[in-house]
């Protein structure tokens, strides 16, 4: 075996993934081991229930271990939530070299200036990822050792989030117990594994669309520029065709999966469609168009947001390869359509890159965080095998 | 109203004074926020987000007491201001005016925060007398800039914050901060908590709308067996309130008592009943009990009252403290600007109703909207299932 495998764990809202996975010589990810689970405990990406969320782990776990032939000790850890925000923060320190060359302790002091940006009280730092050096304020470059400067200048996407909401989740893995090896932005996990390297180059939105929330990141010009998510998911959705058609969640659900639609396309309004007795309540018929109507009205309000998220940063012009849907709710009928009305923008399901072995990992848009959580995991690796845990991983992972 | 979200932002020397000493009280709940041109004033703050405005050649020294360059460092820094106000509910800014920096920015930070839909209380200082005309004038033409801008603004003349001659200049400035810090401690609790018999912001908007939208405020406290009456007595000593004197005048005041999980109804009664008395028949009032856990055997009033501050009532104000009273003010009425987004009131009847499946979540707000109420409903699109 070439390396020790990694285990990713995603604890959605609607379920929880393990991944167990290999690396070989050539970089290729196979997925050796993998365990499912329904959710419980989890609303909108958060931890509301430890006990409920420990619970649905170890289960999750246990088949991964059964099936990868492994024994799970510590895990890479997603996490997400409304509360993910990004800000960019420039660090700018004077080269203290009597000639003016940029050194390693000018790149190492630049990158943690970059990497301290103020944050709202109560966060925690998830990412810090370089962004584009400037020398002397102007000229940018990608690798500026050697060069001469006064000043080098440093943008820093800082992905962070709120401390407890983060602990919370980390928690129930520790009750399990396990140790966690590292987390990482959900939405982060998924654009790594889909994304390609034209589609950064080109400028792109990732957008994973979840039960709980909806999460997203844009890059512009090959890099990251801006990470964030939206407590909003498919979730939602059902929850308004219950309020809205007054009938128990689990059948609202259920219509969802089956009728349900992110544009409307229903040219006959009469059309119907009938549920059956459930709980006391009973069978009646209810109108497609209806149903449509909310769910498209869910659906295009949170795009709006996301687009409004990004149009604030100026993100928008610069995402000229358009975007790529991950996430169990982009599998709902016409949501590639409602991005494109919403965005104006090509848009396209992703799908796991570079990674093979299990087929629902490398297929299902709603595996593509734990698939990239497990490229990350890899990355992690590499890195602070090369830097032997100095200050690079420090400051590209930013714990 | 759970989950208002807060955010009390200090701006300028003294601003960043005040909400380094309310961070320091506070253990939870809103976010604190520094703001200032001047990178040493922000140094010796202990909260964690501090906001330099300005470009950074403007240094260290901030603004030399000149306000239109103050205005200019925050117009500068526009997009990290906006930042700060991301998901915001309500915010108070808090400066002293009358330098550059308070009297520059407060505007254009009440002006950041409106455009974001945030709900504005400016907490603002009037310079000592003995700071010289020159203050004074300025912090006047700021006040008429910050009236524009905030939803609510509080007064607090520093003249009133000191007895006459008594105390050293430094004292006068530690207290000043003090007693500032202590009142909208009690202001942020009544509008954070969920009241046990409570007011909310538009409740508080309508009444100080109606007198011409500002106001001071005065409070007492005390601990042990008589605190009701104590309280009660240390109010109306307090110079704040010109030892009772505004009270009697106030054409509106808000009344909050926080206690602890000790505090009986008779004591709350006295309290209301004593603070009402003192104030005309007239006059519009609103009541709040808050109880906190950490106020054990401890009782702070705090009221707010109505005053007309000098000649600085926007044009079509006067004389609106003859409107009908509170009660019979709806939100529409109540609000002047239309630019806001619909009125709180409606949304936390929707709350009540629509939980659903996020029943116990804390709620998702985006610009406002509890993004957990179906869209359907907020969009107001009428579904026929």
């Amino acid at each position: 075996m070439a390396t020790e495998p990694v285990v990713a764990l995603e604890i959605g809202t609607s379920k929880v993934v393990a991944l167990v996975a290999e690396i070989r010589e050539d970089g290729h990810v196979m997925v050796t081991g993998m365990g499912e689970q329904p959710s419980t405990g989890v609303r909108k990406g958060e931890v509301m229930d430890i006990g409920n969320a420990v619970a649905s782990v170890r289960a999750a776990l246990s088949s991964a271990e059964e099936s990868g032939d492994v024994n799970i000790g510590k895990v890479f850890l997603a996490v997400s939530g409304g509360h993910v925000r990004s800000v960019v923060n420039r660090g700018n320190t004077p080269v203290l070299d009597p000639g003016y060359e940029i050194g390693q302790a000018t790149l190492d002091e630049v990158g943690e200036v970059a990497a301290a940006a103020p944050l709202p009280l109560e966060c925690d730092k998830i990412h810090t990822i370089r962004q584009h050096f400037y020398i002397d304020g102007r000229e940018r470059a990608t690798n500026p050792a050697g060069m001469e400067a006064r000043t080098l200048s440093l943008d820093m996407l800082v992905v962070y989030g709120m401390r407890s909401r983060l602990n919370n989740t980390i928690k129930v893995v520790k009750e399990v117990p396990l140790d966690v090896e590292d987390v990482a932005f959900s939405g982060l996990c998924s654009a790594l594994s889909v994304l390609s390297p034209e589609q950064k180059q080109g400028g792109v939105l990732a957008m994973d669309m979840g039960a709980g929330t909806t999460d997203f990141v844009a890059y512009a010009d090959n890099v990251l520029a801006a990470a964030g998510a939206i407590g909003v998911g498919g979730d939602h959705v059902t929850n308004d065709i219950a309020i809205g058609m007054s009938i128990p969640t689990s059948q609202a659900e259920r219509l969802k999966v089956e009728h349900g639609t992110a544009v409307q396309d229903v040219s006959d309004e009469t059309l119907r469609v009938s549920i059956p007795a459930e709980g006391g309540s009973p069978s009646r018929s209810l109108s497609v168009k209806a149903l449509q109507t909310i769910a498209h009205a869910r659906v295009d309000e949170t795009l709006q947001i996301v687009r409004t998220r990004l149009g604030d940063l100026g993100l928008l012009r610069h995402i000229g390869a358009g975007v790529v849907l991950t996430g169990g709710g982009a599998k709902m009928k016409g949501m590639v359509e409602a991005v494109q009305n919403v965005f104006n923008l090509p848009c396209s399901m992703g799908k796991p890159r570079n990674i093979s072995g299990l087929a629902a990992a490398s297929e299902g848009p709603e595996y593509a965080t734990a698939s990239g959580l497990v490229q990350y995991a890899f990355k992690v690796r590499g890195e602070s095998r090369r830097k032997q845990g100095g200050g690079l991983l420090n400051w590209l992972m930013g714990r | 109203m759970q989950g208002t979200r807060m955010l009390i932002a200090g701006v300028g020397g003294a601003g960043c004074r005040i909400v380094d000493s309310l961070a320091a009280v506070a253990q939870s709940g809103p976010v604190f926020a520094a703001i200032s041109t001047d990178s040493k004033a922000l140094a010796g703050c202990r909260i964690a987000t501090r906001l330099k405005i300005g470009a950074p050649r403007d240094g260290v020294f901030g603004t030399g007491g000149d306000p239109s360059s103050g205005g200019e460092a925050a117009e500068s820094s526009r997009e990290q201001i906006e930042r700060l106000f991301m998901d915001v509910d309500l915010a108070f800014v808090i400066a002293g005016l009358g330098g550059g920096t308070g009297s520059g920015a407060v505007p254009v930070v009440l002006d950041v925060a409106r455009g974001r839909g945030v709900m504005t209380i400016a907490v603002v200082t009037m310079p000592f007398p003995f700071e010289g005309q020159d203050r004074g004038e300025k912090a006047k033409q700021a006040l008429d800039r910050v009236r524009q801008a905030a939803d609510v603004v509080v007064v607090i003349p520093n003249a009133r914050v000191v007895e006459d001659g008594e105390t050293r200049l430094r004292d006068a400035m530690a207290k000043s901060t003090d007693i500032i810090s202590t009142g909208i401690n009690g202001i942020w609790k009544a509008l954070a908590r969920p009241a046990q018999l409570g007011f909310d912001f538009s409740d508080l908007q309508a009444l100080v709308r109606e007198t011409g939208g500002s106001c001071t405020f005065g409070f007492g406290d005390s601990v042990g067996k008589d605190r009701a009456a104590e309280a009660v007595q240390a109010l109306m000593n307090s110079p704040m309130l010109a030892r009772g004197e505004l009270l009697a005048k106030a054409s509106a005041l808000v009344v909050s008592v926080i206690g602890g999980p000790d505090l009986t109804a008779l004591e709350a009664e006295k309290i209301m009943k004593a603070v009402s008395e003192k104030a005309p028949e007239s006059a519009h009032k609103l009541l709040g009990v808050m109880l906190d856990d950490n106020w054990r055997s401890h009782v702070t009033v705090t009221v707010m009252v109505s005053e007309s501050w000098g000649d600085v009532s926007l044009p079509g104000e006067r004389g609106a403290a003859t409107t009908p009273a509170v009660a019979e003010a709806g939100p529409a009425t109540a609000r002047r600007r239309g630019r806001k987004p619909a009125a709180t009131q409606t949304s936390l009847e929707l709350d009540m109703i629509d939980k659903g499946r996020f029943k116990g979540v804390e709620p998702t707000y985006v610009d406002g909207d509890n993004l957990d109420t179906p869209t359907f409903t907020r969009r107001r699109i009428s579904v026929k299932p």
